[in-house]
């Protein structure tokens, strides 16, 4: 935690002495497109790095190995829109290093950032948002690893259709936002992690689960509400450290430290789930498997 | 109207045919002032077309000129828009089919320009691998990695067997940025920038002074007794201060899940957490105009006792000369603000040095329980005071108060 955060006279002085009056605030509003043709490309690292406005990823259609479209405001920000054919990198996004001081982000912004890749080359994927409204979905792609990174945003992340490799890892890192993760059962990583600030976080396990695929999942709370939903027919296994944090262990049997769902008590349990909280609430809704997304 | 596939197909009659270049990819970028298009080619280069401030240029080079708002400035821009956000083939097919509804004469330079430049550029076939993904995973190992990676060969080598086959034609001259036209200067000037910091200097201190009154009027025992804490203690107060400052959010969220866990805690939720955000701030504005009342009193004290005349106003003149003394540490922050490297040092020391000070004032509140305790304060000074030559015994001097008191006659 940042001390001048917490310390009202700092901000304050800083505040006064940076005032509004002396800088123009100005806009020149860009668009810029881009889109390049698939040609056997064997993977794709895609970066994107978005301050503030809305941001929408979703599988393409048809032969592009990736379309994308930004609307950026040139007064504040410097676009970023650059593949790299050697090592097949990706960067998109706009860069807030440089912008004034006074400038307020805002996800109200009309800045936006639309990208579509392909589904046919094995993705990595890097997400990081600002202030940013996200609407984020990765089902039907073909992701070995994602990423995602919030600040104070509202994000969903969807998982509408199964994954079609299989991934090692898909992180979640939320600060102060409220996020959304629905058909984690689609994402058919090995591992999810997902580290909350403070806010609000809904994780939604629905999905095409495979029978012999095992997933571990591990979520860190600091501050706010988690939401898990949860497949009826699904082996949950769960370890709980929480201090000061409600939960009520519906659907679950302990066996000794840890918590178990109906279907892990026979079986070995498709997900494990590891949580720590230090303050809010864990809540836990079972859900049938046809609901899922 | 004139297609500009018509313009094209007349120049090439009188022109030695151009080869066929493949485009893999593109880049469009609109706005006001111009309307760019960049198309990748395959063996690496690129063809860039920009419209800007009445220029055509083409690969940064300036081919001809286009009435502003005219018909092909219309059409370009329609053709950029329309397909600038679609997929590559889309748009040059778009710009290939690209018709002006009327053009002056001025204007056919630059548009037959253009018209060759796009003219022999075609999209390559394009085989993507068919992944099917797997639509009932129960019982299913992970296949479509394998698929994938199949499909991703068999499309690869075709792509390099159509590599090997195609000719293709380098773009000589690599794309140039266009000139910008419009430049616009941002820079504050130094005067506006020096008066609105000095406005807001003049008002933070105004600020100050005026809650330093309130508390005076309030709470002036308690300001003496958190001023002389962090002035006996001042180590000690920054520690406690910086200790606190990360203990907050987590006792906040504390008092706050625990009020809410009983029906009365949770009627109060609101007023506890206006009250804790109101202590907070009282707890760190009070310590630090403490501090700069200490640091009055003392600058004054020195002054009266090299004799020199000081008109009193009681305690408040403490606080007005120790917030001077205080928030001087921001003028040059403000006298260099405008200066690159200089005023954002300048910035940086002041603002540590008031977050340090303020640690220590808030500190200071929370050693002496917000003025209550003078458990930190300064000890009596026996060296200042006759009171133990009132007593007819001998007794130490480092006796305390309550003992010397008792034998006073």
């Amino acid at each position: 935690m940042r001390a001048t955060h917490l310390f009202p006279l700092v901000a304050l002085g800083v505040l006064t002495l940076v005032g509004a009056p002396n800088v123009s605030t100005a806009q020149s509003w860009h668009t810029k497109s881009l889109s390049r043709q698939y040609r056997g490309e064997r993977h794709l690292t895609v970066s994107v790095e978005f301050a503030s406005g809305s941001f929408t990823l979703q599988p393409t259609e048809g032969s592009a190995l990736y379309r994308a479209e930004l609307r950026y405001d040139e007064e504040h920000f410097d676009p970023v829109a650059r593949y790299e054919t050697a090592s097949q990198e990706l960067h998109l996004g706009v860069d807030a290093d440089e912008i004034d001081r006074d400038f307020e982000l805002s996800d109200e912004s009309p800045q936006y950032l639309h990208v579509e890749l392909s589904p046919a080359v094995p993705t990595e994927l890097d997400l990081e948002f600002g202030i940013a409204k996200a609407q984020i979905d990765l089902g039907g792609l073909s992701l070995r690893r994602a990423a995602v990174k919030t600040g104070a945003s509202e994000s969903v992340v969807a998982f509408s259709v199964p994954n079609r490799v299989a991934c090692d890892k898909f992180s979640v890192a939320v600060g102060a936002a409220e996020i959304l993760v629905e058909g984690l059962g689609n994402a058919r990583c090995g591992e999810i992690t997902v580290v909350g600030g403070a806010g609000a976080m809904t994780l939604d396990f629905t999905g095409a689960w495979q029978q012999e695929a095992m997933t571990r999942a591990v979520l860190t709370v600091g501050l706010g509400t988690v939401t898990l939903r949860l497949p009826e027919n699904l082996g949950v296994a769960l370890d709980l450290d929480r201090l000061f944090v409600g939960f009520e262990a519906n659907g679950f049997t302990k066996r000794g430290d840890r918590f178990v769902s109906a279907h892990a008590e026979d079986a070995e349990p498709a997900l494990f789930l590891h949580i720590r909280a230090a303050l809010g609430e864990i809540r836990v809704e079972w859900v049938s498997p046809e609901s899922g997304t | 109207m004139l297609g500009l596939g018509l313009i094209a197909t007349g120049l090439l009659v009188a022109a030695p045919t151009a080869r066929a270049q493949e485009v893999v990819g593109h880049r469009a970028e609109r706005s006001d002032e111009e309307a760019t298009l960049v198309f990748e080619l395959a063996d690496g280069d690129a063809l860039s077309i920009t419209l800007a401030g009445g220029w055509v240029w083409l690969n940064g080079a300036q081919v001809g000129r286009y009435r502003s708002g005219g018909a092909f400035e219309a059409s370009w821009r329609s053709a950029v828009e329309q397909g600038g956000g679609d997929v590559t083939a889309d748009l040059l097919e778009s710009v290939q089919q690209l018709e002006v509804a009327e053009f002056r004469e001025s204007e056919i330079e630059g548009i037959a320009a253009v018209a060759a430049a796009v003219e022999n550029l075609f999209i390559g076939e394009v085989i993507v691998p068919e992944i099917v993904a797997d639509t009932d995973l129960h019982g299913v190992g992970i296949g479509a990695g394998d698929a994938v990676g199949a499909a991703i060969a068999e499309a690869t080598a075709a792509a390099e067997a159509a590599a090997r086959v195609m000719e293709t034609i380098r773009v000589e001259a690599p794309p140039a940025p266009p000139q910008r036209f419009v430049v616009v200067n941002h820079s504050p000037s130094l005067v506006g920038g020096w008066a609105s910091g000095l406005l807001s200097l003049v008002a933070t201190y105004l600020g100050l002074a005026f809650m330093g009154l309130g508390f005076l009027f309030l709470a002036p025992r308690q300001l003496e007794t958190v001023g002389d804490t962090v002035w006996h203690s001042f180590w000690r107060s920054f520690l406690a201060g910086l200790f606190a400052q990360p203990l907050l959010l987590p006792v906040f969220g504390m008092v706050m899940v625990g009020l809410a866990l009983t029906v009365v805690g949770v009627l109060v939720l609101p007023f506890a957490a206006a009250a804790f955000a109101v202590g907070l701030f009282l707890a760190v504005t009070g310590g630090y105009i403490a501090l700069a009342r200490t640091v009055g009193e003392i600058y004054l004290r020195r002054k009266m006792a090299r004799g020199e005349s000081v008109a009193t106003w009681g305690s408040f003149r403490y606080i007005v000369y120790g917030l001077s003394g205080l928030l001087a540490i921001w003028l040059p922050a403000v006298v260099l603000g405008p200066v690159r490297v200089a005023g954002e040092v300048a910035l940086i020391i002041a603002i540590v040095t008031t977050w340090v000070l303020a640690t220590a004032g808030f500190g200071a509140a929370i050693l002496s329980r917000g003025g209550v305790r003078g458990t930190f304060v300064r000890r009596l000074d026996l060296a200042l005071t006759d009171e133990q030559f009132w007593t007819t015994d001998q007794m130490p001097a480092d006796q305390p108060r309550e003992r010397i008191a008792r034998r006073r006659p």
